[in-house]
């Protein structure tokens, strides 16, 4: 009954999405705000029915409705309620419908706007949410149903469908198989609720975009308009990116946090091209250049967003023939093609009317500089989606799949990323429009002095591999420049309006967020950097069997093996958690419990490290094997991971930076509308 | 694998050679060193299954695969090792078993040097348009301070007034040394004087050609589209075995396509006989496309040459 419902919610939310698209085009058509204003309260009316569905799904879900596929293939009896909660987003169907249910909220937030100024956009705001909304809503209902029930039919075959196949009955399962036990940790409960967020997000600044283009309205308004939306976005990505790295390096159990796996290069691709976008907007802001560089990014991330939910929704990653296998990889591809063509023929439709205000004066200056980092971030891009694609191509040509892993990226993607590191560095001293080596030079030296005494500390310590040296020079010469601003700024308020230095500090990041915001996001990259350098060129590994009271040595470190204990637990999973001691020079310094839990329902191991974590480094131990019956000998693996907290704290500081940034700032709204790019002339109905 | 590539056949023959002589010279000495066990930490074996990836798990190094199926690789690997087999002798072996996916990086060749070259071209690529559009962006400022003021955003009135600066220039300079002077410009320099002001925009056409955006996108995209499609077809032929008569379509398709990147670089400079030449690749595809009966796919290649063909004209005339 419960599954009717929802099901008919689904089916009404698309119905009034494609009202909506319909009511909102006539509008236009017809010059007529009573339509538009109707496709408003269509797309109003999408969030609360999309609502239904999924709290029908919740409901099915909490209350062991197993006669319903999607209930009995990601939850069972012995799963906790929050669990069950959360499976709304453990298996394929329920995501579409998560997705869905994000997108129409965040369509209906931005509807909700005060539109005044800016009424001719609406209905093609409306158009853009409401078509990538109908688009999921159709895959959910057409290919991806969640509230499809399990019967049995005459000849004994188990079957889903929606309506009751001839002569079949009802098949009720007793139990359920369990949410996959990877996504039965809090990292996993929330890292794809922030990644989904993320995606919806870009959904946002890509609709304004394309309102600006088909209105012809192509000043910076729609830049302006989606600033906050953007960086929202921006945030919640990242920290999806994070928590997916957090996960991966406490539950995985291969001592590292990001293997370039497709799954994760789809999310990061957007992130690319989001992150190119964010600062080359600032170019158009300041010169009023790049118009169409900006369209085609926010085109491109708004595309990579679907191709990235393609990528881990078709599962033509595990096969390229999946893809055809079922309808929701070419659905999925008709849509990306069709969204990407349409976009770039109102972008060439517009090309003219986009062009450059001002022109690039010098290579040193600020906008060229912004350039080459778009540059960078776009060959990133190029390997990561070529790496993604290449297995495909190859087993679509030659039949034969072929492996692109982590030495691929990291080979190619690595003199990128220190480009970029460098790129933080110089181009916060640049001026806007014309600088020269000379003032680039005199702004630079000061923080290129410091930043070698990083250089001189670590090859004291023992430092000799030249790319960690280059990389921690890299590194501290970030550090040396952001901190030489907030200073510079600092001292500036200090000496003219008398504030003492804290108060000065607080005011002046206060004043321009988004910049110091901005320099704050620097500095968490530069402690995530760091903690990459130090796991990526120093960690060490090693493996070795052990009788009870054995020792294995790594490094300084040592453990030893003190028990293990192999028992049942109440939630269907074997532990065999094991006891060791560590040492570091011969010192005591406490227990660690590596275990491996054995799932019975999805019959899945899972490896979970025992860690002590220290800012110098993370001591990671594996249980990798053992002997049953005596429950004397054990196989350990332990990792030394020097500098690898850094890159959590990075994370912090990072999203605490984006937080400054994305701030709602109510003081400088009025301010900025007296922009002058804000007089704005009549726009042509 | 259902059919073995000749080399290595060849080298499995030279293995099983090497073997045998080896098993007859040496006997003695195996026979000794049989008695004492290689020992085989795990760790060496870890060194080698780091760089392999079993085809069950997807993406996940065999070092750190928690599957059994995973785990009795290993053990494969610690048998090897224990027999003296080399790193790359073991890596040898897997491949030969389950093919290249157990790589963690495509080996480079037939169509996976693709994977190597693509990245860094489209990168370089990208640095290239960055650099003329640098170089571009640069003119507009020089020209500001060669003392001409500019005091419109308008393109068509600031190419005007350029055209017009270029033609006082010309009629002092014609008046002096006029055989030195193409006789192009000759032509349009008289055209420019005959003609009123307002149809200068027709002359602008021939000193300042512009290429219609559609027109640039469509190039890019046949350059691109049949640089991949034809160096595939060829990567993909040197890794044949044996020659058929699907080899020989492959190598005139690739030809084809290779032919037809270059008469879209010629298009791009302006040349007619690019278009000469895609009427004519055109004209051979869609003979080689009945042949194999894709009649289909001769007809689409018609129509791209169509749709060449009406993107080129507005600028046929200026078309050297």
């Amino acid at each position: 009954m419960i599954a009717n419902f929802g099901y008919g919610a689904l089916i009404i939310a698309l119905l009034v999405s494609l009202y909506g698209i319909g009511a909102a085009f006539y509008g236009v058509r017809k010059n007529s705000q009573g339509w538009v204003n109707s496709a408003r309260n269509a797309m109003l009316l999408t969030w609360p029915l999309v609502t239904l569905a999924a709290l029908s799904i919740i409901y099915l879900l909490v209350t062991n409705h197993y006669e319903v596929e999607y209930v009995s293939s990601v939850t069972s009896n012995s799963m906790p309620l929050y669990l069950k909660v959360t499976a709304l987003w453990g298996g394929q169907a329920g995501s579409l419908i998560f997705w869905s249910w994000l997108m129409a909220g965040f369509a209906s937030a931005v509807t909700l706007r005060k539109w005044d100024r800016d009424r001719e956009f609406l209905p093609w705001v409306i158009i853009v949410s409401l078509v990538t909304l109908a688009f999921f809503l159709a895959l959910s209902i057409l290919f991806e149903n969640p509230f499809e029930r399990l019967w049995q039919t005459p000849t004994g075959n188990i079957t889903k469908s929606m309506l009751m196949p001839a002569g079949a009955i009802p098949f009720v399962p007793a139990d359920g198989s369990g949410l996959n036990p990877l996504l039965r940790h809090p990292g996993m409960i929330i890292h794809p609720p922030m990644l989904y967020l993320g995606f919806v997000s870009f959904v946002i600044p890509y609709a304004f975009a394309i309102a600006a283009l088909v209105t012809g309205r192509t000043d910076d308004r729609w830049i302006r308009l989606t600033r906050r939306w953007t960086l929202v976005a921006w945030l919640f990505l990242s920290l999806g990116l994070l928590l997916g790295g957090r996960w991966a390096y406490d539950v995985l159990g291969w001592g590292g946090y990001w293997g370039w796996d497709p799954v994760e290069i789809a999310a990061f691709m957007p992130w690319l091209t989001g992150t190119a976008f964010l600062h080359s907007v600032m170019i158009q802001e300041k010169r009023g250049m790049l118009k169409h560089w900006n369209m085609i990014l926010v085109i491109l991330t708004y595309d990579l967003v679907i191709f990235g939910t393609f990528l881990t929704r078709s599962g033509v990653l595990s096969s390229v023939h999946a893809f055809a296998q079922s309808a929701i990889g070419p659905a999925f591809f008709a849509f990306i093609g069709l969204t990407f063509i349409v976009s770039l023929s109102l972008l060439l439709r517009r090309w003219n009317e986009l062009k450059s205000e001002a022109q690039m004066t010098s290579m040193l200056s600020r906008e060229a500089l912004f350039l080459l980092n778009n540059l960078l971030f776009m060959g990133i891009l190029v390997v990561c989606f070529w790496g993604v694609l290449f297995p495909l191509i190859s087993e679509l040509f030659t039949g034969q799949k072929v492996t692109v892993g982590p030495p691929f990226y990291e080979r190619a993607t690595a003199p990128l990323f220190a480009g970029l590191l460098l790129l933080m560095g110089i181009a916060p001293l640049s001026a806007w429009r014309y600088t020269t080596a000379k003032t680039l030079g005199r702004a630079m030296w000061k923080p290129f002095i410091a930043s070698l005494v990083i250089v001189g500390i670590s090859l004291l310590s023992g430092v000799r591999s030249w790319p960690a040296l280059l990389g921690f020079w890299l590194c501290g010469f970030v550090t040396a420049v952001t901190l030489y601003e907030f200073w510079r700024g600092a001292m500036a308020r200090h000496r003219r309006a008398g504030e003492n230095l804290p108060l000065a500090l607080w005011r002046l990041a206060g004043r321009n967020r988004r910049r110091y915001g901005g320099y704050i996001i620097h500095l968490g990259v530069v402690l995530m950097a760091i903690g990459i350098i130090g796991i990526e060129i120093f960690q060490t590994e090693t493996q070795g069997t052990l009788q009870q009271g054995d020792r294995l040595e790594l490094g300084d470190y040592s453990i030893s093996f003190d028990s293990l204990a192999n028992f049942d637990t109440a939630d269907g999973r074997n532990v065999a958690r094991a006891v060791v001691s560590v040492f570091k020079d011969g010192n005591y310094l406490g227990e660690l419990h590596p275990r491996r839990d054995y799932y019975y329902e999805s019959q899945q191991p899972m490896t979970i490290p025992g860690v002590r974590s220290t800012w110098e480094d993370d001591f990671y131990v594996l249980l990798v094997d053992w002997q049953p019956i005596s429950s004397a000998g054990a196989t350990f693996k332990i990792y030394h991971n020097p500098l690898v907290n850094w890159l959590w704290l990075g994370g912090l500081v990072f999203i605490l930076g984006t937080l400054v940034a994305a701030w709602p700032d109510p003081d400088l709204e009025p301010s900025q509308a007296t922009d002058r790019r804000e007089v704005y002339a009549p726009i042509k109905a | 694998m259902n059919s073995f590539h000749p080399s290595h056949m060849y080298r499995l023959w030279l293995v099983g050679l090497g073997t045998l002589v080896l098993a007859v010279l040496l006997a003695g000495v195996a026979f000794a060193q049989e008695s004492e066990p290689v020992v085989v930490t795990d760790d060496q074996v870890n060194a080698i299954a780091k760089q392999l990836y079993c085809p069950v798990c997807e993406n996940i190094p065999l070092d750190v695969c928690p599957t059994q199926a995973c785990a009795q690789w290993r053990a494969l690997i610690a048998e090897k090792l224990a027999t003296g087999w080399s790193e790359s002798q073991i890596k040898d072996y897997f491949v030969a078993q389950y093919g290249d996916r157990v790589l963690a990086t495509p080996p480079a060749r037939g169509l996976n040097w693709l994977a190597y070259v693509i990245p860094p071209a489209i990168f370089l690529g990208m640095a290239f348009i960055l650099i003329s559009a640098f170089l571009a962006w640069k003119k507009p400022a020089q020209i500001a301070a060669s003392g001409i003021t500019v005091t419109t955003d308008d393109k068509y009135a600031l190419q005007l007034e350029e055209e017009l600066k270029r033609k006082e220039i010309f009629e002092t300079e014609a008046r002096s040394r006029q055989e030195e002077l193409s006789h192009k410009e000759i032509l349009i320099a008289e055209d420019l004087r005959s003609k009123e002001e307002l149809q200068d925009k027709e002359n602008l056409k021939y000193t300042v050609r512009k290429r219609p955006v559609y027109l640039s996108i469509w190039l890019l995209l046949i350059l691109f589209g049949n640089l991949f499609f034809g160096l595939g077809n060829i990567i993909v032929l040197f890794s044949a075995s044996s020659i058929s008569k699907v080899t020989w379509m492959l190598f005139a398709a690739g030809v084809l396509s290779l032919a037809n990147a270059g008469f879209a670089v010629a298009v791009w400079n302006w040349k007619k006989w690019g278009l000469y030449g895609f009427a004519i690749s055109a004209s051979a595809s869609f003979i080689l496309n009945l042949y194999n009966e894709r009649i289909l796919d001769g007809f689409l290649g018609l129509v791209g040459l169509a749709l060449m063909v009406f993107l080129t004209r507005p600028i046929w005339k200026q078309m050297d």
